[in-house]
């Protein structure tokens, strides 16, 4: 049983003092994001990374992480009572969470948000114990041409599972390799699409730009429909102990379908094309369709609630897992904090678990533990974590928009990096308006470098020839999965077209 | 949205060619030593040709939608939105980050947050000295400074 001793290192780490501060701060900065609508989980990650790099790696991943599971929280807030997503996996929770507010029970809708929301953590933490020694150790067996593959299949689920069009899908991609390979080529050092400017030859980075596409073009996006963000009636933001104990009654009523849906949650979380959001929506989806009173949701059904929260929650934690392991963020958040591993000089995959077991499992406990602080802060604040939203946009917006310069700034010490943040607010608001995903492009940003080295690598390895990655069994079986889901859409199109071929037909 | 999709698909058509050209400069084939320094752009922006070229040819092939982008009101307030973020970025450049804060937060607060005057000093005198206090002092990071810090006038 040496997962269970390693992870009770973990929990050694996890527990020391500054880790908690760090944790407890990143969890209450992480709620917040969660809860201003104009700014998500990934930029409210993606701005914090600078600051990470006065602590120590293992309590910056503690701390990051935190954001990232008090922002899967914090959306809860402002769904339930505003109607207002805070963050894009709450929205499937207005569906009924909202109409539970009006009907006067605001209280234990967002009692049983919280605790679905814990509930999912906790189960994605015990699979995420169980199975991060194995595949980590799995991938030890790795070689370039594997990791290759696998970043293929990582592409591909956006592009099969993803919501985005197909071709759109795969312009955000193929633009954010690009941009990876602005600046000197690794192997040989050449000059690549510098045209002759220094300031390109250190290339794009990640953090500027991301910051750029999720931050400022969220604000700018938001900017639109800030008129209709005013919020309209005050909805009671209080959750006393009745509540508490009546959302774990409903909890424990709804058990198994919390369970399924925790697991169905984190398996999506694990591949890379889907986090969270994708997640809540299937949550509820599959809630809704197994049900037995399937009329009751969209009216106020505590089961619409409880599935989207605990698959949500469960795909957050989900998607850390092949991150740590192989290097292949799961959702675009799990990217950031990805880039954030290789600022800190880590490597992810067998040889962080060998060599610094104390950031990996500290990570893993700090899972069990910001999960149940996380949910005990909920509970108890939040009438203040609601007030939050009361900040004026005219007031808030230059606040996040003035941080997402800094922040940019601070990473290289470049201007070069606050332009970057400006054109890539633009980016990304065109691109959003034009329904590009910006996920893709943010995946394709942290694992462009890689992807090409292990690409080069394993061509050298096989002397150019491409079926190095069929040949070979694990590559072939990703390839081929790879494969599978770039050619989905096309099959999709096809049915598309014969059903509507033979509904018009005949007569 | 029709001819915003049509202009911006032929804005990444123009981009997969300028970095298909730069391929062809570096060298897209096969040595000795592996692939040349332009084999992965090139096969990146081949992909993005492809991909870009199947969105204009669907948005040259779709008739129905006739607005150019988004409605006035929206589009205005983004204009202003990110005409605001641009002097910004410009301030910080030239004139530090704390003056370039001081006139942006007082212009977005007062010009589009419509806020009083009072709110508008207040929250700006706040947000500048936190900024400052927290990075300078506090993470010990150097931001840019002013013409006026640099001459020795003041503090920033």
């Amino acid at each position: 049983m040496e997962t269970l001793a390693h992870l009770i290192t973990g929990f050694g780490v996890a527990f020391q003092p500054f880790s908690l501060l760090m944790m407890t701060l990143g969890l209450i900065l992480g709620l917040a994001v969660g809860v201003l609508p104009g700014l998500g989980g990934t930029a409210g990650v993606a701005l914090l990374l600078p600051v990470t790099v006065f602590v120590p790696p293992e309590v910056a991943i503690i701390f990051l992480g935190a954001i990232y599971w008090g922002a899967l929280f914090g959306g809860v807030i402002t769904s339930v009572l505003f109607a207002i997503p805070g963050e894009p996996w709450s929205v499937a929770l207005i569906f009924d969470g909202y109409p539970m507010a009006k009907q006067g029970r605001s209280g234990l809708a967002l009692s049983a948000a919280f605790l679905s929301s814990f509930v999912g953590i906790i189960i994605a933490a015990i699979f995420f114990v169980v199975a991060a020694l194995p595949l980590a150790l799995l991938a030890l067996r790795f070689g370039p041409p594997e990791m290759f593959a696998i970043m293929m299949l990582a592409f591909s689920t956006f592009v099969g599972l993803g919501t985005g069009k197909p071709s759109k899908t795969l312009v955000s991609t193929a633009f954010g390799l690009i941009l990876t390979a602005v600046g000197l080529d690794i192997v040989t050092g050449k000059p690549r699409l510098t045209f002759g400017t220094i300031q390109w030859m250190s290339g794009f980075d990640f953090v500027p730009v991301t910051i750029g596409l999720f931050g400022l073009g969220e604000i700018l996006i938001d900017g639109e429909d800030r008129f209709s963000f005013e919020v309209k009636e005050v909805i009671m933001a209080k959750v006393g102990w009745a509540d508490i104990k009546e959302g774990i009654r409903e909890i424990w009523k709804f058990f198994p379908q919390t369970v399924m849906a925790s697991i169905m949650g984190f398996i999506v979380g694990v591949l890379p094309g889907t986090g969270a959001t994708p997640a809540s929506f299937l949550g509820y989806g599959l809630a809704k369709q197994y049900s037995k009173n399937p009329d009751k949701y969209g009216k106020g059904a505590i089961e619409g609630i409880i599935a989207p929260q605990a698959a949500a929650n469960a795909a957050g934690t989900g998607s850390l897992l092949p991150m740590i392991t192989l290097g292949i963020p799961g959702s675009p958040t799990a990217a950031v904090l990805l880039a954030g591993l290789y600022m800190w000089g880590l490597w992810p995959g067998p040889r962080l678990f060998l060599e610094q077991p104390a950031f990996v499992w500290g990570l893993i406990a700090s899972l069990f533990l910001a999960g149940t602080v996380c949910l005990l802060i909920c509970l108890l604040f939040t009438p203040a974590l609601a007030a939050i939203m009361r900040i004026p946009w005219g007031l808030l917006t230059p606040i996040i928009v003035v941080a997402c310069f800094v922040g940019s700034f601070v990473m290289r010490n470049l201007f070069f990096d606050v332009i970057c943040t400006l054109i890539f607010g633009l980016i990304g608001y065109i691109m959003k308006k034009l329904k590009y995903p910006l996920a893709p492009m943010a995946v394709a940003l942290v694992l462009g470098d890689m992807t090409e080295v292990f690409l080069r690598q394993s061509l050298i390895m096989s002397d150019g020839s491409f079926t190095i990655f069929f040949t070979r069994p694990i590559a072939g079986v990703c390839m081929t999965f790879a494969l599978l889901l770039y050619a989905f859409p096309v099959y999709k199109l096809y049915r598309e077209k014969r059903k509507a071929r033979v509904s018009i037909g005949p007569g | 949205m029709r001819k915003g999709e049509l202009i911006v698909a032929a804005i990444f058509i123009i981009i997969a060619c300028v970095v298909i050209g730069d391929s062809i400069r570096l060298g897209f084939g096969w040595t000795e030593y592996g692939p040349q320094a332009g084999f992965v752009p090139f096969g990146e922006a081949m992909l993005l040709l492809v991909s870009a070229l199947v969105i204009l040819v669907a948005g040259l092939r779709e008739k129905t939608d006739k607005t150019f982008f988004i409605d006035r009101r929206g589009m205005t307030e983004a204009i202003k939105i990110f005409g605001t973020a641009v002097l910004l970025a410009v301030g910080i450049i030239y004139l530090g980050v704390y003056v370039a804060t001081i006139v942006y937060a007082a212009l977005f607060s007062r010009w589009l947050g419509k806020h009083k005057w009072t709110s508008v000093v207040l929250f700006t005198v706040v947000l500048t000295l936190a900024i400052f206090f927290g990075m300078e002092k506090g993470l010990k990071l150097s931001l840019p400074k002013s013409p006026l810090y640099w001459r020795g006038w003041f503090f920033f």
